[in-house]
């Protein structure tokens, strides 16, 4: 038998089904939001409980724009290709939402990209940007925390996203928001004094704080706009379920493991050899 | 056709030119483990011709995650913990997602990707959450978890894992009286040579999985009627 004390109820602000209209975050979703929401400020919505203006919702549908890089040889979207080649859709999505879940590359970084921005903010608040105080400080944060996300470009000198969405942020008249502003000048520091250029995560950051979204949703924001690219390639994967990448021929393994060898004691082997 | 085509494809070859190509990259595919071919061997040995004969499966799994065999006792202590990890019931989270899946009709591939998500979330929940413990005891630290059983049955269960390993050579004792069931299981792996997260997620994982699964297979897609759907009760508050 259950005890009460061990089932209390659980709060939920995200939604609840009435008959004939149902509440989302405190909207009806049929009287408040219908007709006045796109999909980037529904799913804005959705991770932060806050409504957003018609711009702020096209600046988001601009980064979701900017981000779609659908490349099938990116190694999370790569992930995709080969699940899906088994035909089906939702599985492949899954196997990039999966290795997203890293610390490492992956649009839910920009969580700890936004951290380190504010972070970095609260180091060099009232500093003069151009400053070697400022440039100090920013230094002195990266140096200490080792690896700091949201900087670094693989395999290119530079990300090419970071231009388009500065591009985005202008035409949207943001660009001397606090975080954006407070951000350029973080990256002009990381690429004079540490060689190291910023990369699509800490943009992204500094763009959604300046929307008021906090940091820890803006990696979740960050992940459910770049689901078109997962599907994507999930749609174009299962529809080819192509054969070699269902299994990839014994020719393109270059095995580097352990030796033969047998069980101490053991014949060599103990079943027939069929060839 | 009503979709705008405007702008769409240049006519030319865009596939030679990008980051992607204009890179080397090795042609082939790196195997640590498995070597390919009509005999293939798990870390040098044979999978049919030596594992197979003289080993049970949970000493293959050992071998995985070690790259090497367990000793006799060690075999029997590591059997026993997967059979403790194996004993999930419908109230943790790996089973109750499975029936989740499997009621609104998941197709088996889905559900077992569903299940082995919760049960690989639960294990690394609690690596995250004891990790200074378990740091401790690969360091050759033996105290007891902070962390000691709520539940009396779990704390029984707890005693019973304990002795059961003891008897098999794994001695506990100095776990004390009051450890969780998960804390007897994550310290006897740690000692086992499994400590890592990687290895403690993917033996947690793979203990739970079938049995999960059971309890999944045992509904009907759609068997909604049987489900308690505000179990536990959810309330609007926004």
């Amino acid at each position: 038998m259950t005890r009460d004390r061990d089932v209390e109820p659980l709060p939920t602000r995200v939604g609840h089904a009435h008959w004939d209209d149902h509440e989302h975050h405190g909207f009806r979703l049929y009287r408040d939001l219908l007709g006045h929401e796109s999909v980037a400020s529904l799913i804005a919505l959705a991770i932060t409980g806050h409504r957003f203006s018609r711009d702020d919702a096209a600046l988001l549908d601009d980064l979701a724009t900017t981000v779609t890089v659908a490349e099938p040889r990116i190694w999370p979207l790569k992930a995709i290709r080969v699940v899906s080649a088994f035909g089906r859709v939702l599985p492949g999505v899954l196997a990039a939402n999966f290795a997203f879940e890293s610390r490492f590359i992956g649009p839910l970084v920009t969580t700890e990209a936004a951290q380190a921005i504010v972070a970095i903010g609260k180091r060099v608040s009232g500093l003069d940007p151009s400053s070697d105080a400022f440039a100090d400080q920013v230094v002195s944060y990266m140096e200490a925390e080792g690896r700091v996300m949201g900087f670094g470009v693989p395999f290119r000198p530079r990300d090419e996203r970071v231009a388009a969405l500065r591009g985005v942020v202008e035409r949207h008249q943001r660009e001397r928001r606090p975080y954006w502003s407070l951000a350029e000048a973080i990256w002009r520091v990381a690429r004079e004094r540490k060689k190291v250029e910023a990369n699509i995560s800490s943009a992204t950051a500094a763009l959604l704080l300046d929307l008021g979204i906090e940091p820890e949703h803006a990696g979740p924001l960050s992940v459910a706009l770049s689901q078109n690219i997962l599907f994507a390639n999930a749609v174009e994967g299962a529809r080819q379920a192509p054969a070699i990448l269902r299994r990839l021929p014994e020719s393109a393994i270059d095995y580097r493991g352990r030796g033969p060898r047998s069980l101490p004691g053991a014949p060599a082997s103990a079943i027939p050899d069929d060839r | 056709m009503s979709h705008d085509q405007a702008g769409k494809g240049s006519g030319a070859d865009l596939s030679a030119s990008g980051p992607v190509r204009e890179r080397p990259w090795p042609e082939k595919l790196p195997a640590y483990v498995v070597s390919p071919g009509d005999d293939p061997r798990i870390f040098g040995y044979s999978a049919l011709g030596d594992l197979a004969q003289a080993h049970s499966f949970s000493d293959g799994l050992f071998l995985s995650l070690t790259g090497e065999l367990p000793s006799p006792a060690a075999s029997r202590a590591f059997a026993i913990t997967l059979w403790a990890a194996s004993a999930l019931t419908v109230a943790d989270a790996p089973a109750h997602a499975g029936v989740l899946g499997r009621l609104s009709g998941a197709t088996p591939a889905a559900n077992v990707a569903l299940v082995a998500t919760a049960a690989a979330e639960r294990a690394q929940y609690l690596c995250e959450r004891h990790a200074g413990w378990l740091a401790g005891i690969r360091n050759g630290e033996r105290t007891p978890c902070t962390q000691t059983a709520i539940d009396p049955s779990d704390a029984v269960f707890a005693r019973r894992i304990a002795r059961t390993l003891g008897s098999a050579g794994l001695a506990l004792e100095w776990l004390g009286e009051g450890p969780t069931a998960d804390t007897v299981i994550l310290a006897a792996l740690t000692l086992l040579g499994l400590g890592t997260d990687e290895s403690l997620v993917t033996v947690l994982t793979a203990a739970c999985l079938t049995t999960s699964l059971a309890e999944a297979w045992a509904w009907k897609p759609g068997q909604f009627q049987d489900y308690p759907m505000d179990l536990p009760p959810f309330r609007y508050q926004p």
